[in-house]
């Protein structure tokens, strides 16, 4: 139950990552339309705010919004390092 | 005519920096003062525990000094930026003086 | 958002973040350095064994001090536990008659404490001030009262939060530009990393400098105590609850067995004691009291309980605090991060890396932006030479003065008077020769001289510890104590990439550009948003 928010988080800012054009140029070949965009956003916010919900389930009130922030900031850093790090396929 | 041109930037410049100049004398002095005076007016007005009250002012000053700084430089002129927060840092004193008198200190 | 608005902020952004962004810089890397206290505290003094019974300790404290200050009108017992040392004791002797009482004993006198080792006997250890050095700097820096330097950090934490502030407002798409890392293009490689890293731990970047400004509350806001109370001691007795005070009677008692108040007082706390104070010890009106240890709760103020001296019967248990004192203490407790287990921890040391990054990152920024506008970038303006300057000798010398004190913390003689301070004088040192060649060479040149000696030293501390004692990373590995390794595993890591950054910035070689001619414009544009 402690590693969801943290998984939740890394989705979260990977597929929010994805709605932007360069990132999604370099894993899929083009920028995305405007109906897949907002898909990946919405869906992105969906799981970052969910994943409030694990952390209190896991660490109660006090310690839960603890869990949270850490979670949502190592979601940042390991989508920022996937995304930017890893190599794209070759188009 | 280019003397009058190079006049005016240079009254430019110095213009603009008046206005700097304001605007830090409103964030920093001006800014803490007003921030202070409503520590002061919120902790005789909040309800309850006066321990409570105090500490519950105090947190939300540090806040207000960080506000009022960015209130100095968004405001529309250096001018404004002062008097708005002596404006606003005079009406906590009112309150404070006002609440101190009706009902002292502990 | 209007441009306009924008715009001011980015304006305040710059300002706010740079002028005391040295202090701030200093401020990060040593409470960085801090949420390892205890470890470093450990880790300085190599010739401690790791506490295995803290009750052992406990009755060796009491034993100790019921030796060598048995008439004390206190005790002070720091409860040791597996992170500790041991237990730091005090004593506060009876004052003679006719001495005004107040005055506390200068800190750090060293006649009236010792520190109890795992075996329960007073244990010696070379003289430092190991981690604890850092926690006090970040507050209280050096060499100045320490009213002077909390105001300084106080100030500065109060730009810092305006910077973040206004930094949130003036960027336009903090979002999308958080995934963007542009590499090899100067300036915005520079935005994007100092970007990143603001961005990245936003949340933790907040609370820390917020709640670093609640603990120093009670000096830069006093305001509202003063509307409030004639007397700010009726305040502190509601925040800072106390059991009534004991008089001495003169007749003397036999003090009771400590080690069964702390398991006592843990039972009913639910975790153990962290600080044990004895008022009166061997009196008849003794009069012990417990704190239960910040590392179970977040509010730092923990709950107290106080005990009869001779009977060990229970008479006193602080009140619960209202909600908002719990507030504040909780955001102390956030700060001070003594709640955090080991992950939460790194999570915390993390983050106050990436806070330094994103501040040295700022400084170097403003130097980088304004040289690409240079008129002649081979004579730039009186304000630029100085910041590039500071900046080298700040970001590229407080480092290796950090360096500096632990290799002198491992190569000091043990025996040398005034070791600890010594400790301290030779991160100075180390630290003013670095500003010495920034302020003589042209800055370029000593970055990778400031780097270099910075990452050798660092590497060569573990190296030193296997090699010259008995707590070198592999023994410390195979005796599980994996504070003392992750301590020299992580210098070594720090050290490899300073040598990295090192070589780097000897390596770099700017793009040459002709200096531009200066032409008339109608007005000076204002400084572009930090987001383009």
């Amino acid at each position: 139950m402690s590693l969801l928010p943290l998984l939740l988080a890394i989705t979260a800012f990977l597929l929010l990552g994805l709605a932007t054009d360069a990132h999604h140029r370099l894993r899929f070949g083009s920028a995305p339309g405007p109906a897949r965009r907002i898909l990946l956003r919405k869906v992105g916010w969906i799981a970052l705010v969910g994943a409030f919900v694990p952390a209190i389930l896991a660490q109660g009130w006090i310690f839960g919004p603890i869990l949270w922030s850490g979670a949502i900031m190592g979601g940042a850093a390991a989508a920022f390092l996937a995304l930017n790090m890893l190599p794209g396929p070759r188009h | 005519m280019m003397a009058h041109a190079g006049e005016a930037h240079a009254r430019a410049r110095w213009a603009r920096r008046g206005d700097i100049a304001l605007r830090i004398v409103a964030a920093i002095p001006l800014g803490y003062a007003s921030a202070s005076l409503w520590a002061m007016a919120l902790a005789r007005i909040l309800p309850g525990d006066r321990t409570e009250a105090t500490v519950t002012a105090s947190l939300i000053a540090l806040a207000l000094c960080a506000g009022a700084a960015m209130w100095a430089f968004a405001a529309r002129s250096g001018w404004r930026a002062l008097w708005t927060l002596a404006a606003a840092g005079a009406l906590a004193a009112a309150i404070t003086w006002f609440s101190v008198q009706a009902t002292g200190r502990l | 958002m209007s441009k306009g608005f924008r715009q001011s902020q980015a304006f305040l952004h710059t300002w706010s973040g740079m002028l005391l962004g040295w202090v701030l810089f200093l401020v990060f890397v040593a409470g960085t350095i801090a949420f390892w206290r205890e470890g470093l505290n450990r880790w300085t003094r190599p010739e401690i064994a790791r506490v295995e019974q803290p009750m052992r300790v406990l009755a060796g404290a009491q034993a100790f001090l019921a030796d060598k200050a048995p008439d004390a009108k206190g005790w002070t017992i720091a409860v040791a536990s597996a992170a500790t040392p041991g237990a730091q004791v005090f004593w506060q002797p009876q004052p003679k008659p006719g001495e005004e009482k107040g005055r506390r004993g200068r800190r750090g006198r060293r006649d009236t404490q010792a520190l109890i080792g795992g075996d329960g006997q007073v244990a010696h250890a070379r003289e430092t001030r190991g981690g604890d050095f850092f926690y006090r700097f970040h507050f209280d820096l050096h060499y100045m009262p320490v009213i002077w330097a909390r105001w300084l950090v106080g100030f500065a934490s109060m730009m810092m939060l305006v910077a973040i502030l206004s930094g949130i407002v003036t960027h336009k798409k903090i979002f999308r530009d958080f995934f963007t890392l542009r590499r090899h293009r100067g300036q915005r490689s520079w935005l994007d990393g100092h970007n990143a890293t603001a961005v990245l731990a936003l949340p933790f970047h907040l609370m820390i400098t917020y709640t670093g400004l609640v603990t120093l509350m009670a000096l830069l806001m006093p305001w509202a105590v003063v509307a409030n109370y004639t007397d700010e001691r009726a305040m502190g007795e509601t925040l800072f609850p106390t059991a009534p005070v004991v008089e001495r009677t003169g007749r003397p008692a036999p003090l009771v067995d400590l080690t069964r108040i702390a398991a006592d007082a843990e039972r009913r706390l639910g975790s153990p004691a962290s600080f044990i104070e004895v008022a009166e010890p061997g009196d008849a009106a003794a009069r012990i009291t417990v704190s239960q240890s910040p590392n179970a709760t977040l509010n730092t103020r923990t709950p107290r309980l106080a005990y009869d001296g001779v009977t060990g019967a229970l008479v006193w248990r602080s009140p619960a605090p209202g909600p908002a004192a719990e507030t504040a203490g909780a955001m102390i407790g956030l700060h001070a991060g003594r709640f955090a287990g080991d992950g939460v921890r790194w999570l915390y040391f993390l983050c106050g890396v990436g806070g330094t990054l994103m501040v040295a990152s700022g400084l170097v920024l403003w130097t980088v932006k304004r040289r690409e506008k240079l008129p002649d970038p081979a004579r730039p303006h009186l304000g630029f030479r100085i910041v590039e300057r500071l900046n080298v000798a700040t970001i590229g010398g407080f480092p290796l003065g950090v360096a500096g004190f632990f290799a002198a913390n491992r190569l000091l003689p043990v025996a040398m008077a005034g070791r600890a301070e010594w400790e301290v004088h030779g991160l100075f040192l180390a630290w003013a020769a670095a500003a010495l060649l920034a302020f003589a060479l042209p800055p370029a040149r000593v970055w990778p001289l400031v780097f270099a000696p910075t990452g050798a030293l660092l590497l060569a501390i573990p190296v030193y510890d296997i090699v010259a004692t008995d707590r070198g990373l592999p023994a410390m590995l195979m005796q599980g104590d994996l504070m003392i390794a992750g301590v020299d595993a992580t210098m070594a890591v720090f050290g490899l990439a300073f040598l990295m950054i090192a070589r780097r910035t000897a390596r770099y070689r700017p793009v040459s550009r002709k200096p531009r001619t200066p032409r008339a414009t109608a007005v000076r544009p204002m400084v572009p948003e930090p987001a383009e």
